[in-house]
């Protein structure tokens, strides 16, 4: 890689960090100020849910809603089978 | 980076072991890893015993965690109001994963100094990439880690370069598979009749047709020139979004950028259904119950499918969940299914012979035995031992889980640092992946609709009508 390639990457890489800086040390924050994403965010704790959840397993809510369903499955048996 | 670097499949790599029955390959390490790390994980919380109340703990917890959520400042995510600070438990990781990695990357021909110099830089991008995804807007939209811990190294490897001492440890297959075996313990089968017949039907009779039917569609009608990257495209829409992308992506060797691609598309979709669908339901007049099924058979992503259903109210949230952990642990048989096809139909010569059982046996992802395993020892675990479901919830939500995702978060790390952009663009060729998403998706939307219509509202109403008091 030569000096001129070297000094562009690392003017890009500098470009790159400080866009990020901006949107998420600014900008991201401002938003989450907003009526519509707090009640959004506290909706979401409330419910034990985890919104970026890769897996089921991720979700703090998920043994509380199951045993929700096989409580419904308990009251009546037949109704799934 | 040359071209042939760009587009390496996530295939093994010959190791100094080769030749060696069961050390022979990257695949078998990734299984001796994870299976150890299952192990020793296991054995933690048998030794620490059981509470008065049954419960279990985990010891390893403090040990083992990733950067949390933050609002307007990122140490937040380290240092948590009221909590013990993520310091040691990222230190943790750190330790476990360059000895476990390390111990492969030895087998593997490399130096250990060289390859633990290297992985530390990957894990502080990897640290870097789950305190961007722990923003609480940027979490509450379902921009997974593994966008941002992609975007992290592509940001380093596209400017900079990726330094020579970083690449002994970007070792995108070695995470990948060493991850899903871990992942394989959270495959508990015992779990898949929680909704009954209508749950089997939504989740594991639609979601293999509309897998088949749009990989047929890709293959046949777009003749979209990689069989690997239609499959991916395919299962992650099909499936459960990116879990099932990384599974089928090992299973059929796909190219990095390939996976990359997938989980590009199917998280931008996956945002705009999460957002739609319900406002869409609650416009159509349909029941919570039905709704709740056909977002959770639909909408890629677990996470949004929880975050999308609780919009519509309780009994949504839990149907959709639910059908989505249905989906979930369809991953393994989806994962072995595709990895059989490929070896014995895709890889094989054109008017060849059918390959022999040896042959078969030779080129088959082995670490999907691993995968396969750990999902049916757990799920004995779970069901057959009396206090299972105490002690399988305590080793995986005190450690396994954490260490998955944080394997998951190094190999998009690699991924990225081994990707330059412009390779990324020729697999858009002609738009098809897009359009291959979208029709796959249609026909996923309408089947499932009318299967959870069938179940709930036709065949099981009594099933609904229970669910919904």
């Amino acid at each position: 890689m030569s000096r001129k390639t070297r000094i562009a990457g690392w003017g890009k890489l500098s470009l790159a960090l400080m866009a990020i800086v901006i949107l998420w040390g600014v900008v991201l924050p401002r938003l989450e100020r907003s009526s519509e994403v707090q009640a959004r965010i506290k909706h979401l704790d409330k419910h034990g849910i985890d919104p970026a959840a890769m897996f089921y397993t991720d979700h703090e809510g998920m043994t509380r809603w199951e045993a929700n369903i096989h409580e419904a499955q308990r009251r009546d048996p037949a109704a799934f089978w | 980076m040359s071209d042939s670097e760009a587009s390496d499949p996530l295939e093994v790599e010959k190791p100094q072991t080769a030749g060696i029955p069961l050390l022979g390959s990257e695949d078998w390490w990734a299984i001796w890893i994870g299976g150890a790390l299952l192990g020793l994980c296991l054995l933690a919380v048998v030794l620490a015993g059981v509470s008065a109340d049954g419960s279990r703990s985990n010891p390893l917890k403090p040990w083992l965690t990733k950067p949390g959520s933050w609002s307007s400042n990122p140490l937040d995510s380290l240092f948590v109001e009221g909590k013990p600070n993520a310091i040691p438990g990222l230190f943790g990781v750190l330790v476990v994963s360059t000895v476990a990695f390390g111990i492969g990357a030895v087998a593997m021909g490399k130096k250990f100094t060289s390859f633990a110099v290297g992985f530390c830089f990957v894990f502080l991008l990897a640290v870097l990439a789950y305190i961007l995804a722990g923003q609480n807007v940027i979490k509450s939209y379902n921009l997974e880690y593994a966008m941002w811990a992609l975007a992290m190294g592509l940001l380093v490897s596209n400017t900079i370069g990726t330094p020579d001492w970083v690449k002994p440890a970007a070792r995108t297959e070695f995470f990948i598979k060493t991850g899903l075996v871990l992942l394989g313990a959270e495959v508990l089968f015992n779990r898949l009749l929680t909704l009954g017949v209508p749950g089997i039907f939504v989740a594991w009779v639609v979601t293999p047709i509309v897998l088949v039917t749009t990989f047929w569609f890709g293959q046949k009608i777009l003749r979209i020139d990689s069989p690997s990257l239609n499959m991916v495209i395919s299962a992650d829409m099909s499936v459960c979004g990116v879990s099932a992308a990384i599974a089928t992506a090992a299973a059929c060797k796909a190219k990095k950028e390939e996976l990359s691609l997938a989980i590009g598309m199917s998280l931008s979709f996956t945002v705009v259904m999460m957002v739609l669908m319900p406002v869409a339901i609650k416009a159509m007049g349909i029941s919570q119950v039905l709704g709740g099924a056909w977002m959770g058979g639909t909408i890629d992503a677990t996470g949004a499918v929880a975050a999308a259903g609780s919009m519509l109210g309780e009994e949504a949230l839990q149907v959709a969940a639910t059908v989505k952990m249905i989906q979930n642990i369809l991953i393994g048989v989806v994962a072995f299914f595709v990895a059989v096809f490929w070896v014995v139909y895709i890889e094989r010569e054109k008017d060849g012979p059918k390959p022999k059982v040896s042959e078969i046996w030779k080129r088959f992802p082995k670490f999907i035995l691993g995968f396969i395993v750990a999902s049916i020892l757990f799920s004995w675990l779970y069901g057959a031992v009396e206090g299972g479901p105490a002690l399988v919830d305590a080793v995986i939500d005190g450690s396994t889980k954490t260490l998955r995702g944080w394997f998951f978060c190094l190999a998009f790390v690699s991924i990225g640092l081994e990707t330059n952009f412009k390779e990324l663009a020729k697999y858009f060729k002609g738009g098809k992946p897009l359009i291959l998403y979208v029709v796959g998706q249609s026909f996923n939307l309408c089947l499932t609709l009318f299967m959870a219509w069938l179940m709930f509202e036709k065949v099981f109403p009594q099933a609904a009508a229970t669910l919904g008091k």
